[in-house]
């Protein structure tokens, strides 16, 4: 499995250790935590799962694993910044649970797990108030 | 007017609003459709105003617009991002009385460095009523004057009762909570992220709830 990242539609700054992703198609932003950040990176269609996880050992200075690269892939497909992961693919996906088991022995769980937070772009009513803008159904 | 609004020669007209006194009512029109109605002259200019402001900050292209209460303290901004009944102009209103200059209470109005401008219009105090009345920021205290840095983001709403507790967010998490309060987000996403992140790159961010305002007032000052 060699991952990919999507590349159209997306605009993309870093902050920190993190990656603010916004997707024009679906008025959608993320922010990536460092984790997430370094295997969205990696995702280029020409690292396997094993290469993302040597990488990540090397970058965070513990030891990763594929279990912990599939379940990162796994937060990115979901909020659709990954090409060509069906849902065959993401049904194979380790759940939290999985992970914390598996890595709790190799000192992930102290740098934090993969995470990307996700909110819709407001409208400008909606970014607003409700009591500002027409139409308006009357006296308060 | 906005404030910072000055005349200019007359150009192409975007909308026109009317008044109507009307049956012991005051309606107000936009284009020929009435938007709001209100049992006051001051409560139907407030609206009109908070739409003229609306329509501003949706409209600016060399500023970006954040649904935010603002004041200045220490050299630099506190920035509170929040909808309206989030409790910004109380919050604001008591950390102007604590000594904060007062920049606004409606919107945080960014540059492309990430500084923060005066939006200094008429604080909106809501009473027990639900009623808002306009409170001139000067008779409170200080009024900002000129852009700041923003040094904090704070992320709190009024929730009665609740003692103060605000707990760090990271830079990413700050930027998403302006985007969030940002009007132009969906119409102008890079300018967005461009300036929201030079703000979290400076700025640090807390979340959390909040009881009575002046309770709050010394945490949101000390914070850090």
């Amino acid at each position: 499995m060699y991952p990919r990242a999507r590349q159209h539609g997306l605009l993309v700054d870093r902050v920190g250790d993190e990656t603010i992703v916004f997707d024009e198609e679906r008025k959608e932003a993320h922010s990536l935590n460092r984790m997430a950040s370094i295997v969205w990176q990696q995702s280029d269609g020409k690292h396997s799962l094993s290469q993302i996880a040597a990488v990540l050992t090397r970058e965070l200075q513990v030891e990763a694993n594929e279990t912990i690269v599939l379940y990162a892939l796994d937060k990115l497909a979901s909020v659709h910044l990954l090409e060509g992961i069906d849902a065959t693919e993401r049904d194979r996906s380790p759940t939290r649970r999985d992970v914390m088991k598996r890595v709790a022995a190799v000192g992930i769980a102290a740098v934090g797990l993969p995470a990307v937070l996700t909110m819709t772009a407001p409208t400008p009513a909606m970014a607003a108030s409700g009591d500002t803008l027409p139409p308006d159904p009357g006296p308060d | 007017m906005p404030p910072g609004a000055s005349i200019t020669a007359p150009g192409a007209v975007a909308s026109v609003y009317s008044l109507v006194a009307a049956n012991g009512s005051y309606l107000l029109h936009a284009d020929g459709r009435c938007i709001a109605e209100r049992a006051t002259l001051d409560e139907i200019l407030d609206h009109l105003e908070s739409t003229l402001h609306f329509h501003v900050a949706v409209a600016a292209r060399a500023r970006l617009f954040v649904h935010a209460g603002v004041v200045g303290w220490n050299g630099a901004a506190i920035v509170l991002p929040g909808r309206t009944h989030a409790g910004k102009s109380s919050l604001v209103a008591a950390l102007v009385r604590a000594g904060a200059a007062y920049y606004s209470d409606e919107y945080a109005v960014l540059d492309d460095e990430g500084l923060v401008y005066p939006f200094a219009r008429a604080l909106g105090i809501r009473g027990d009523t639900g009623r808002t009345r306009r409170v001139d920021p000067r008779t409170m205290g200080k009024v900002g004057d000129g852009p700041l840095p923003v040094s904090r983001v704070i992320v709190t709403r009024h929730v009665a009762g609740a003692e103060w507790c605000a707990e760090p967010i990271s830079p990413g998490e700050t930027v998403l909570a302006l985007l969030d309060n940002t009007l132009a987000a969906r119409s102008r996403p890079a300018d967005a992220l461009r300036i929201l992140t030079a703000v979290a790159r400076r700025a640090s961010g807390f979340r959390g709830e909040r009881g009575d305002a002046g309770a709050a007032v010394e945490q949101i000052l000390t914070v850090s």
